[in-house]
């Protein structure tokens, strides 16, 4: 990126720049991510373990928590549950090495709007923030796959709530290409949608992930030996 | 790696140390090591902290031993309070010796020299009891302030402390070999203490007696046999802890193994230091190595999603492009699905290859009646129009490979796109 580029990203969204915290027990990798996003956005606060990282969200009430899975203390379903029961707003990427159906799924179904590997690009990183900060989700292709597995197949019967248990057609489809590595943009295209609409299917996608008591979320993990 | 450059390896081993050497005790804190203790390491663990020689204190508690069993008493006493001291070697080191990795040196023997203390300590005592006249040894108070039978306390204490070093310093592994010989120590430390005591008896008080209290030792032996009868006879209890032990080396070994791996690759790191497609292949094939001991799950070789993950590392690995394969579903490898992971190899190699792409992404999708893989890069992309001449690799190894068993193949590349190779097999 030229530094005109940069400068223009800067003043541009200056108005609009989102207010971070970064939580990982990594010294190492918390500076890494600040060096990477620091010109985009406001990093407000850091905190390496789930105490810490309960008190800084707290007293800065960022608008987006980047936030490692595995943490002392709890890890990071334990730092969403405990800011979620105070201040509900504040929004959680989860930016995880780990990779496990378990974390990536209970991390999500703890309340956070988006799920990256930290193998993920300065850009995509900055593009994803942005996007969660926003009130929208950001799905990995990887996730992706994980939620493709643990709503395929044939489900009981009685236990159907049609509304929360079945991905449809097009999240289906929106997921599919997701885990195909598509951005945003390039599914728009595909599908002949919109953008917005694109949001709108992986939002209620993470709805149903959190929201969901389907059988085969619990049977799949079981499969897994995730439980 | 061959050793010829030991300077960074061992500068990395030191950055890494605090991850790797057990916890030491809080400075100040004595503790006795096993491996250099005579007897239960209290006189070496005062040198090694408070630098009061051994060659003094172990004649010191001798002395006092003399007096009222002063010295043992003390001895003893602080055999309890000294935590047991734990010889400095590197997890990663005990792991490699445990796997066979390096040959260990041989542990400090000192059990020759401790039964020899013991079998002397035992003999003074008696000998001090006895003195020659006429016909032979009788016994006496040798001096007439020691209690009658304190010279049996004496070789009790003896026989005890071979017990108690055996189990104090035991080889916590479970081995029958060990099991043995620490059975056998143990046994030899318990006959020291009987026998000094049955003798002492009989020398003072008379057959009679000594044969009384042999009858009663003999009764609380079985009763202790008796009531450790369960532990002894149970396989269960001893199979959970060889379980728990075997465990807890699984868990070292494995630590080992990734600290190992990754020393190497941040030594090779450093010598390519100044080639970054290097370093960045290196760093990518670490990451996956750690990432499949952490957090892998067992991989069935046999399996098709294992069966692309591992051709697509192996093209990672090779060009240095990182490639994400994401999978949903899976199934087992047959002819069919192997002619999918091959097609999909090749598709893979191409964008790695030819794209320019920093990165290629792979899903696929084991259905019920279907198998599905999408390989896609964001490259430069070519003209479809164009490819039968000039890509052989497409033709003769993705789509004949393909339509051998009934596959299809799509391909969409847009110039300066990207292109996405589509390959679908009915099952």
């Amino acid at each position: 990126m030229s530094r005109w580029e940069g400068d223009e990203v800067t003043e541009n969204s200056a108005a609009a720049r989102h207010r971070v915290v970064i939580v990982d027990d990594h010294e190492m990798f918390r500076a890494g991510v600040k060096h990477e996003i620091g010109p985009a956005t406001a990093i407000v606060g850091e905190a390496g373990d789930v105490d810490e990282a309960v008190r800084v969200i707290g007293e800065t009430l960022p608008d987006l928590v980047l936030l490692d899975v595995h943490l002392p203390g709890g890890g990071g379903t334990e730092v969403i549950r405990q800011v979620h029961v105070r201040h509900p707003e504040v929004k959680f990427l989860a930016l995880s090495v780990s990779d496990v159906a378990e974390d990536v799924i209970g991390v999500i179904r703890a309340g956070a709007r988006g799920y990256v590997t930290k193998s993920i690009s300065g850009p995509e990183l900055i593009e994803a923030i942005d996007r969660v900060a926003t009130g929208d989700a950001v799905f990995s292709p990887r996730l992706a796959g994980f939620v493709l597995d643990a709503f395929s197949g044939s489900i009981d019967v009685a236990s159907i709530d049609e509304d929360l248990d079945r991905l449809s057609a097009r999240e289906r489809d929106v997921l599919r290409l997701i885990a195909r590595g598509y951005s945003y943009r390039e599914i728009a295209r595909e599908l002949f949608i919109s953008v917005k609409t694109v949001e709108t299917h992986v939002s209620s996608v993470l709805r149903k992930l959190q929201l969901s008591n389907r059988h085969q979320l619990a049977q799949w993990a079981n499969d897994r030996k995730l439980v | 790696m061959d050793g010829e450059e030991p300077a960074p390896l061992a500068d990395i081993a030191a950055s890494l140390a605090p991850n790797v050497t057990p916890e030491e005790p809080p400075s100040g804190q004595v503790t006795r090591p096993v491996d250099r203790a005579w007897l239960g390491g209290v006189c070496q663990g005062l040198e090694d902290r408070l630098g009061w020689p051994t060659v003094v204190t172990r004649p010191v508690f001798l002395l006092l031993s003399v007096w009222m069993f002063l010295g043992v008493a003390v001895y003893a006493v602080l055999w309890l309070l000294f935590p047991l001291g734990k010889p400095e070697v590197a997890a990663g080191v005990a792991a490699a010796s445990r796997r066979g990795y390096r040959t260990a040196a041989a542990p400090n023997r000192r059990v020759p020299v401790v039964v020899g203390a013991a079998l002397v300590l035992y003999g003074v005592g008696v000998a001090s009891l006895m003195r020659f006249v006429g016909r032979g040894w009788i016994l006496v108070d040798a001096f007439g302030w020691v209690p009658d039978n304190a010279f049996a306390l004496l070789g009790v204490c003896a026989g005890g402390a071979l017990i108690w070093r055996q189990w104090d310093q035991r080889d916590r592994r479970p081995r029958a070999a060990a099991g043995w010989v620490a059975f056998g120590k143990a046994a030899l430390g318990c006959l020291v203490a009987a026998a000094s005591t049955v003798t002492v008896i009989w020398l003072r008080q008379g057959q009679t007696e000594a044969l009384q209290v042999l009858a009663v030792g003999g009764v609380t032996l079985v009763g202790a046999l008796l009531l450790a009868g369960p532990w002894l006879l149970h396989p269960e209890a001893r199979a959970a802890e060889r379980d728990e032990a075997v465990k807890e080396e699984a868990k070292a070994d494995m630590a080992a193994h990734l600290h190992d791996s990754v020393l190497q690759t941040l030594a090779m790191l450093q010598r390519q230091a100044d080639d970054p497609k290097a370093v960045a292949q290196l760093a990518r094939h670490q990451e996956r190595e750690l990432r499949a001991w952490l957090y892998g799950e067992a991989a069935d070789e046999q399996s098709f999603a294992a069966a692309l993950k591992a051709e697509a590392a192996e093209v990672e690995d090779q060009y240095g492009v990182p490639v994400d394969v994401v999978t949903v579903g899976d199934a087992a490898l047959a002819p069919e699905l192997d002619a999918v992971v091959r097609a999909a190899r090749e598709a893979i190699l191409n964008a790695a290859k030819h794209s320019g792409a920093p990165r290629v992404d792979v899903y696929a999708e084991a259905g019920d009646d279907v198998v599905e893989v999408f390989v896609r890069d964001r490259g430069r992309g070519f003209d479809a129009a164009s490819v039968a001449e000039d890509r052989m690799g497409i033709r003769g190894s993705i789509l004949d490979r393909m339509h051998r068993y009934g596959g299809v193949v799509g391909l969409r590349s847009t110039v300066r796109e990207g292109t996405e190779v589509r390959l679908e097999m009915k099952r």
